[in-house]
């Protein structure tokens, strides 16, 4: 699928307000969305302090928000719009949900299909 | 006589994370001689409850803290439609809950099959686990020592 800046950007202030979202909860300061056809199919504001869970990382719950919403593990099709760089933990899982497109950051930088690295 | 405010605060305080409660509630089951073997063949056993049961692909971990089980998993990516519910995964949040601190400095995690894929090994490293054991033999733990945080 393709997103126009403009689409993007305007995914980018969804995934800011998820940040503020995790802010405001005492949460650390991260927040991602899932995008399909246009529209947003998972929501992520970072849970790890207010779950105490350190898998919880806002890419992580937007994942798992996604999958439980569209009722399936398979998110192919879909892009992750989040505010920082994915850690290799979410972006394997982005791998893993076969996740098309990762977008992150203020300057909106594609970095394309997530891959599984070993390094 | 119990107001129903009182009642709502009531089941507040009681409610559990969904999905969650059974799994967590439940005690944890001690190998009668602890030791890696023990481990990583309890690891193996949850391994095939959770896929004898359909609720993900067979692999299982245990979190160890001074020589006891502080923690299970199994995959259960497809009961929870959750393609991040691997049992490395699984277990640590159940470790973090039970012990209610997401801080696992000083456990060990010994699961079943290769070495755990980056999003599980990344996991246990933000999880400040100390060591990761795997097998894909239940008979021949192998220490992979310290989480790895991929640096590409
Ligand atoms: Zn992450
Ligand atoms: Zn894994």
């Amino acid at each position: 699928m393709t997103l126009t800046p403009t689409d993007a950007a305007a995914f980018m202030a969804k995934a800011e307000e998820m940040r503020r979202r995790a802010v405001s909860a005492g949460d650390q300061s991260y927040g991602a969305v899932i995008v399909k056809d246009g529209e947003i199919v998972g929501l992520g504001p970072s849970r790890v302090v207010t779950k105490g869970d350190p898998t919880a990382h806002a890419e992580m719950e937007a994942i798992r928000d996604a999958a439980s919403r569209l009722k399936t593990q398979d998110l192919s099709g879909c892009t992750m719009v989040s505010t920082s760089k994915p850690c290799p933990m979410c972006e394997t899982a982005a791998y893993w949900a076969r996740l098309g497109r990762l977008i992150h950051g203020a300057g909106l930088t594609d970095s394309g299909r997530p891959e599984y690295r070993r390094c | 006589m119990l107001t129903r405010r009182l009642f709502t605060r009531l089941m507040a305080s009681l409610a559990v994370v969904p999905g969650t409660a059974a799994h967590a509630a439940g005690s944890l089951l001690q190998p009668a001689n602890p030791g890696p073997l023990a481990f990583l063949k309890r690891a193996f056993d949850l391994a095939e409850t959770g896929s004898s049961r359909g609720e993900g692909t067979p692999y299982g971990a245990v979190i160890v803290k001074n020589n006891k089980i502080v923690g299970e998993g199994w995959n259960r990516s497809a009961l929870k439609t959750d393609p991040t519910a691997h049992g490395e995964v699984e277990a640590i949040q159940d470790a973090c809950r039970r012990l209610g601190t997401r801080d696992l400095s000083g456990c060990v995690i010994y699961t079943s099959g290769g070495r755990p894929c980056p999003m599980c090994e990344t996991a246990c490293h933000w999880a400040e686990l100390d060591e990761v054991v795997y097998g894909t033999d239940a008979a021949k733990p192998i220490r992979h020592g310290r989480p790895r945080y991929p640096s590409c």
